[in-house]
């Protein structure tokens, strides 16, 4: 127990010791960067996996999975996300690593597929810092910074059953929060008069959701084939939430911080849906094959629309290598190898041209105990693209989870 | 299985820890959109000419605590100085005294120049006279210069102004008087000190250094020569107490702000800024003042700063609560300027209405000082002459 103590221990605290720099200039718009997955595994899989019922991890895209839980179960990791963004003149790197959320769940009654599950996921991010030296007739020369910072979060909680047919149905309650703030500042250098000074907008969301899951029996069953152990469809819709907004814009004057201005206004972050299928092969290879739609292009903000954002489109496929052959216990053996491929339309179109991004994933887990793992996910895409001015992207993800599965709340027989 | 998985954390801790961050660059600044970028306007008053009001107002200041005392007169004002002396006449003193073995022989002031206004070839004189009722240098002002009595003898002589020393001789029996007051408090009047008053045909104004600065050497000096048991000895007093009085006659004129030290005038300015947008952030707010050098009188050491402090009523001339925030002008040449950014930001920051009451214009000096700055005001016929502000400042498109 006492690795799995220092593991948990490390991913909350490094986070805290690392601090984000500065990342892309596309989270400037909307809410910012969207994240799929928060655990290891999902990254390694295509960051999707919605049809995938598991027994021993904790998926948080689709609720029905939880049906087979078959421990309690607790997982948190963290990720690092490293870009080299470039433009046509130059280029820049920068790192952050953020907690990536936690997740914990627990199976009420195997029989019928009841299980519970919450937690505490990052939904969005933005994250950018940038600066440009300026010279103005009035202003003199100035070093301009504009530099962005936050995100959302999604709580949840919900619950998942099996029902006769052995469908899988599972739903939860979201709530989505979180805070953003965009600054922009004017510095001047010592030989100026002039003060410098920036303006921040502070944006602070809550709102709350629904996501509805439903996950197939196998269908396997039905073609009687040796070779395919499993074969299951999910789908899962995460409705509209309309966020309460408050906005405060705060100028950093000689004077100090003062507040300019206070509001409220709503956000409508647009529904998600979600398809996938899931394919398990009596060789120990499970394939995923995912699509994710979101109509990011409605995203409204105080009524208005935002020209550059389009709907986002997802696209990903999964391969994972798990011994079929339960008793071994040898480190190697238990080992889970992963890997998949993503093609995703991002929410972004910027002077007239959509953002695409493609990525290939890579991971393993490493057993640490009966039903416990620690999963390493690699993540390598590339966004965007240089023409028409635009930004484009080398990044990589990297991402470690812990998943700790105990047998709690089980009432033994006397 | 465990040295792998520590193995396994070493590139993820490496990853984590080398950050690789680079200082942020322009990388993407194009692809920021409009109207979140800031862009510079300014507001200058000569070029477009804002709605301003200008008056001189007169304050009362508390001369006790200055750091000169003042002599002089010129047309239109004149300063007297009163100081209170302590002679330590020892015990012994005392005792010959009693027994008529005391003589004061002879006593004098010297006392230094600090401070001068006004042409050296102009006439300078004074006289001195004992003082008759108590007072103190906390809160005497010119009504309390009016209640005082004094003796209308003259009781200097020799009075001698070369370079910067004053030097006077002082009637013996004025000492004499101070001591006997010591030996029997019934058979002689109280020592409430000197009150020195220029004379009419004075013309000019010399400052000496007063109690309560650390210039000790510099203070006037009280020198008594006496004989004391057929022996010749002397004592030295420096003053304990000190103040000098203004009185005068205020200048008011509607094209100039008077900023009048001693008296004392102060002047009044207000912009009308609310035409300027509140979502800004002033960088920079510089205010200039034209100097009437044809109406000033400027003094050695110069006058050569004024304060800006906010006002809370524009027509009580109350100071607001941060009054203690004082923005200083500096003078080159004809023109005094200096940043006044803050009280313009708090002016546009106010969530009150009324927040710009206007500002308070005196001279750094004024205590110390009798200089009169003519300032052109905003009713100067030289547009060019009025005061000027210039604001920088930065707003989000």
């Amino acid at each position: 127990m006492k690795i799995k103590q220092i593991i948990v221990f490390l991913l909350i605290v490094l986070p805290a010791q690392v601090l984000p720099s500065g990342g892309s200039i596309y989270s400037r718009f909307g809410l910012g960067d969207y994240f799929f997955s928060f655990s290891a595994r999902r990254l390694a899989l295509g960051e999707l996996g919605i049809a995938t019922t598991d027994v021993d991890y904790l998926n948080y895209l689709n609720p029905a999975s939880w049906n087979k839980m078959r421990l309690s179960r607790f997982e948190t990791g963290i990720i690092t996300h490293g870009n080299d963004i470039s433009s046509n003149s130059e280029s820049v790197f920068h790192v952050q690593t953020i907690f990536s959320g936690m997740m914990f769940g627990f199976p009420i009654d195997r029989e019928l597929g009841f299980s519970f599950a919450t937690g505490i996921v990052p939904y969005s991010n933005v994250n950018y810092d940038v600066t440009f030296d300026e010279t103005d007739p009035i202003g003199g020369s100035y070093t301009s910074g504009y530099k962005g910072d936050g995100g959302l979060s999604k709580a949840f909680l919900g619950f998942s059953f099996r029902l006769p047919l052995e469908f899988a149905i599972g739903a939860s309650l979201d709530y989505y929060n979180g805070k953003i703030e965009h600054l922009s500042s004017v510095a001047f250098g010592p030989e100026s008069e002039l003060i410098s000074a920036s303006f921040s907008r502070n944006y602070s969301y809550n709102g709350l959701g629904f996501t509805m899951g439903i996950i197939s029996p196998n269908i396997a069953l039905l073609f009687g084939s040796e070779a395919v152990k499993d074969l299951r469809i999910g789908i899962v819709y995460s409705t509209k939430s309309r966020m309460n907004t408050d906005t405060t814009n705060v100028s950093s004057t000689l004077l100090g911080d003062i507040e300019t201005s206070t509001g409220s206004m709503n956000t409508n972050l647009p529904s998600r849906f979600g398809a996938g299928l899931s394919l398990s092969l009596s060789n120990g290879l499970n394939f995923t094959a995912d699509y994710l739609f979101q109509q990011t292009s409605k995203f409204d903000a105080g009524g208005r629309t935002l020209n550059v954002m389009r709907d986002l489109t997802k696209y990903s496929l999964g391969v994972e290598y798990r011994n079929p052959e339960s008793r071994s216990q040898s480190f190697w053996e238990q080992v889970m190898l992963r890997g998949g491929l993503s093609f995703e339309q991002t929410q972004y179109t910027i002077n007239g041209k959509g953002i695409d991004q493609i990525s290939l994933y890579t991971g393993f887990s490493m057993p640490i105990g009966f039903d416990n793992t620690l999963d390493l996910g690699f993540q390598f895409g590339k966004r965007g693209t240089k023409e028409n001015n635009l930004l484009s992207e080398n990044f990589y993800k990297f991402s470690i989870t812990l998943s700790i599965g105990e047998l709690w709340f089980i009432q033994t027989e006397r | 299985m465990n040295r792998f998985l520590k193995l396994s954390f070493i590139p993820f801790l490496i990853l984590i820890f080398a950050r690789c961050n680079e200082e942020p660059t322009s990388v993407g600044y194009n692809l920021l959109p409009e109207d979140g970028k800031i862009q510079f306007k300014q507001l200058d008053s000569k070029e477009t000419p804002i709605n301003q009001s200008s008056s001189s107002f007169e304050a009362k200041i508390k001369l006790g605590t200055s750091p000169y005392i003042i002599l002089g007169k010129n047309s239109h004002l004149e300063s007297v100085i009163l100081m209170q002396f302590s002679p330590a006449f020892a015990d012994s003193m005392v005792i010959y005294y009693k027994s008529n073995k005391v003589k004061i022989k002879k006593a004098w002031m010297e006392m230094r120049r600090a401070y001068k206004l006004g042409d050296e070839t102009q006439n300078f004189d004074f006289t001195l006279h004992q003082v008759r009722k108590n007072w103190t240098s906390t809160g005497f002002d010119k009504d309390s210069l009016a209640k005082l009595t004094y003796d209308s003898k003259d009781v200097a002589s020799s009075k001698v102004l070369v370079d910067t020393l004053l030097k006077f001789n002082i009637e013996p029996e004025v000492i004499e008087q101070w001591l006997k007051y010591r030996v029997d408090t019934l058979s002689a009047p109280k020592n409430y000190g000197l009150l020195m008053k220029p004379t009419a045909n004075t013309q000019r104004f010399i400052g000496f250094i007063a109690f309560g600065e650390t210039i000790v050497s510099d203070l006037p000096t009280l020198k008594i020569q006496y004989e004391q048991n057929s022996k010749v000895d002397s004592l030295f007093s420096t003053p304990y107490m000190d103040v000098h009085v203004v009185t005068g006659s205020f200048l008011k004129q509607p094209e100039n702000i008077y900023l009048q030290g001693g008296l004392t005038s102060r002047g009044f300015l207000s912009f009308n800024i609310a035409s300027l947008p509140k979502d800004i952030i002033i960088n920079s707010a510089k205010l200039e003042l034209t100097i009437d050098t044809l109406k000033s009188i400027n003094g050695q050491p110069l006058s050569d700063s004024i304060d800006v402090r906010a006002l809370k009523d524009s027509v009580s001339k109350e100071l607001s609560g941060d009054s203690l925030i004082v923005s200083v002008l500096k003078r080159d040449k004809n023109i005094y300027s200096g940043e006044i950014t803050w009280l313009i930001q708090k002016w546009i920051s106010s969530s009150e209405t009324n927040a710009n009451q206007g500002m308070m214009l005196s001279l750094t000096d004024e205590q110390r000082s009798l200089a009169r700055l003519a300032i052109f005001g905003s009713k100067a016929a030289d547009i060019n002459n009025r005061p000027r502000l210039k604001i920088v400042y930065i707003q989000k498109k």
